[in-house]
């Protein structure tokens, strides 16, 4: 073991400065300051300018078209990206999908669906949940039957991030009833534009829209859009889960810009006429999380440090990283909303948005506060809810 | 940051591993410290681990944090706290040379038990509390006062004592003082997990300055860091032990006609000492890392939540593992206990996790401002 710094490291992270520096368009960053989640038109116009300057995945393989980063460096650009408030790119399409059509995706799909999804040319959403399959994902019913070369596709699913911006949606669809439930299921890449698809908004308690139920009516999808064998999705969507637990749960940036954001606010409100971050109880429990911060950050690098990992330590460690990250998270969030006092209940609409209120109705540090608190709730529940995370533990390290 | 282990470091985890295991779990009533045992660690160069090859040893904190965690996970553990890391490591911050190279091969050795008695009523884990004083007597020290909680200063032959030499900020120096000497008063107090303690009197008791006068914090400082990563490192170790042997008690017991493990509630509970084991290994890993932390601020604020963090988590696992064996957890001789009781001496070592989260919560107000 060696702890000293690596000062190739520095140099690297003044690199990455450079570039956000230079090219980080000031409007974008201005949303990203004021947290407003990215429209389709600001995801796309930054991903643009991302690839335009190779960095598009950079952590990804040189044959995959990164540049063969390591995790080190994945990490530092992700914190570089988020300190300058550039936007959250397309989720779905990078950490969840891309990683599958890298590993499992034959050359054809590689060569027809990574460079759009690079190029910042079309946006993926994910089709895993339906209204009887949450947490007990493997009894999906959403159907698809092979017709000559095509798929025929029918079914619901819910909790669809983003499929109203989206132009594709990879599918977990069951093509089989026959044998144990994990097996009849298969991954499909659907075209959103395709007959049959319909989506309608949920609103979620932020009061935002980010989530959908997508409706899928006979619709045709070639059979050369399955991503590996009919019943090999289970697998896949194991895969995926997880890289989301890893490296989604564990959003070391989000962690370290909530942090940020509450010390701001606890240094600009007051208790007792002394700034509340000087107010012991306070301070420690947010003491508490920024240590806990720096373990997950440690575990992380530990995690990267030790490449690849059997199925089984890869649960124990990712859902381990999900549950804690998660839980922090969620905690940071609530602690901003506290800290704000009379300005934490109320109400910011998107200034840009059909229901603004002019002139804002609180403190500017106060805006998207509410709303982060009310949407982190989410983080304990997607890629498997932190109790499924624990199920997962006791199964995998103790053989419950 | 390399946080692959070498070769030679995979070396001695794989050593105290084994002797852990080849030892067993002490029964209750040998837990004290076993003279036969320490010489044997010594043998197998376990008390050089922590030290720097310019003085004799052959590592740093990361191989005694090997040591101890496998030490902690066997409850082999009690002694090396006090005579492998707190006296050896505050000698070596005195940066004494010849105090150093007079003393560090006997300890080295196993022959010489060195003890930092360093805590004082009332101290609650700040050890610029200090109350003794030592005054010049000619070319010595005559040092007066009272320490506590002196690990291992039962069976010391030497302690290092911390007593004031000037005023209330920069006047802390450190002593070395022969345990057997006139004005020394060794009452040993035996501890809940059965290793031992003293409460030391010293009344006029004849000493010798370690390094500069007045300059003692310092010294203070690093070793309360080299404890802090052995704590921690201990700290995985039991909380490792703890979770394995819920899930053993799990795979056996029945109730209800299921075996315990079937029960979800208990697979939770489970699954969260697990969370907080791994996470344990992670605040180690930050401690460690904190040595290379040239912040002197954020360094403090990371070894302090380390402590703190670590300590939170094995009271939650502990704890935790008491109450799943139900009535079996309150018995003496079912091991799940003892690292309860361990629990407790680590908790009050060098300050309770609650006295090291507000020391990063001040440190925090302060980098905010």
């Amino acid at each position: 073991m060696d702890f000293a710094a690596d000062p190739a490291e520095a140099a690297f992270r003044e690199e990455i400065r450079a570039f956000l520096k230079a090219n980080l368009p000031r409007d974008l960053e201005e949303r990203g300051r004021r947290h407003y989640t990215p429209t389709r038109e600001e995801m796309l116009r930054w991903q643009s300018i991302l690839h335009a300057h190779g960095y598009a995945q950079p952590h990804w393989a040189v044959e995959h078209g990164g540049k063969g980063w390591s995790g080190r460096q994945r990490m530092i650009f992700d914190q570089e990206l988020a300190k300058a408030h550039a936007p959250v790119t397309n989720v779905q399409g990078f950490a969840l999908f891309g990683p599958v059509l890298n590993a499992f995706g034959t050359p054809e799909q590689q060569a027809r669906f990574r460079e759009p999804l690079l190029a910042g040319e079309v946006v993926w959403c994910q089709g895993f949940s339906e209204p009887g399959s949450g947490s007990d994902l493997a009894s999906l019913r959403t159907s698809a039957v092979r017709d000559g070369g095509k798929w025929i596709v029918n079914g619901q699913k819910i909790w669809t991030s983003q499929a109203s911006l989206a132009d594709w949606c990879f599918l977990l669809a069951r093509t089989s009833s026959e044998g144990k439930k994990q097996e009849g299921i298969s991954f499909l890449l659907v075209d959103m534009k395709s007959p049959g698809i319909s989506v309608r908004p949920i609103i979620s308690i932020d009061g935002q829209h980010h989530l959908n139920e997508t409706f899928f009516d006979e619709v045709a999808v070639p059979a050369e859009n399955m991503i590996g064998e009919p019943g090999q999705g289970w697998a896949i969507a194991k895969f995926l889960l997880n890289n989301e637990r890893l490296f989604g749960s564990a959003d070391m940036p989000a962690l370290y810009m909530s942090l940020e954001r509450v010390k701001d606010i606890a240094a600009r409100s007051e208790i007792d006429g002394r700034p509340l971050i000087e107010n012991a109880e306070f301070a420690a429990r947010l003491a508490r999380l920024d240590f806990d911060i720096a373990a997950i950050e440690m575990k992380m690098i530990e995690t990267i440090a030790r490449g690849v990992m059997s199925e089984r330590d890869l649960s124990i460690v990712g859902s381990s990283i999900k549950v804690r990250a998660t839980e922090v998270y969620m905690k940071l969030t609530e602690l901003a909303v506290e800290a704000l006092g009379d300005a934490g209940p109320l109400l910011f609409p998107d200034p840009e948005g059909p229901a603004a209120i002019v002139p804002a109705p609180g403190p500017r540090h106060a805006e998207g506060v509410a709303v982060a608190y009310f949407y982190s709730r989410a983080a304990a529940i997607y890629g498997g809810t932190n109790e499924i995370q624990r199920n997962i533990i006791a199964k995998a390290k103790f053989g419950f | 940051m390399d946080l692959n282990l070498t070769d030679d470091q995979q070396l001695i985890r794989e050593s105290a591993a084994r002797f852990v295991s080849d030892a067993g779990r002490p029964e209750p009533g040998h837990r004290g410290f076993d003279r036969a045992l320490w010489s044997q660690m010594a043998e197998m160069g376990w008390l050089a681990a922590g030290i720097s090859e310019d003085l004799g040893g052959f590592g740093g904190p990361v191989e005694t944090a090997l040591i101890v965690e496998e030490l902690g996970r066997g409850g082999r553990a009690g002694a090396f706290l006090g005579a492998g890391v707190m006296g050896p490591q505050l000698l070596v911050a005195t940066a004494d040379a010849a105090a150093t190279e007079a003393v560090l091969p006997s300890v080295i050795a196993g022959e010489t038990i060195l003890a930092a008695a360093v805590s004082e009523e009332g101290a609650a884990g700040n050890l610029a509390h200090v109350a003794a004083s030592a005054a010049r007597d000619g070319a010595a020290w005559r040092i007066d006062g009272a320490k506590s909680l002196v690990l291992v200063g039962d069976v010391a032959d030497r302690l290092i004592v911390s007593a004031r030499t000037a005023g209330e900020a920069d006047g802390i120096s450190l002593f070395l003082v022969d345990s057997g000497v006139p004005g020394v008063t060794v009452q040993a107090t035996p501890l809940v997990d059965g290793s031992g303690a003293a409460t030391i009197r010293l009344d006029g008791a004849e000493g010798t300055l370690l390094g500069s006068e007045g300059e003692g914090a310092a010294a203070l400082t690093a070793m309360a860091e080299q404890t802090i990563a052995a704590i921690a490192a201990e700290s995985v170790g039991i909380m490792e032990a703890v979770a394995e042997i819920t899930a053993e008690y799990f795979r056996s017991r029945k109730q209800f006609g299921m075996l315990l493990g079937q029960f979800q509630v208990l697979q939770h509970k489970l699954a969260d000492m697990a969370i907080d084991a791994e996470m344990a290994r992670a605040t180690l890993l930050v401690a460690l890392a904190a040595f290379e932390q040239a912040d002197p601020a954020l360094r403090a604020r990371r070894f302090a939540g380390a402590k703190a963090a670590s300590g939170e988590a094995l009271r939650r696992v502990t704890e935790a593992g008491v109450q799943a064996h139900g009535g079996m957890g309150m018995t003496e001789e079912y091991p799940v206990g003892f690292y309860l009781q361990r629990m407790v001496v680590l908790d009050a070592v060098l300050g309770a996790p609650a006295v090291h989260l507000a020391r990063c919560a001040a440190s925090l107000a302060t980098a905010g401002a």
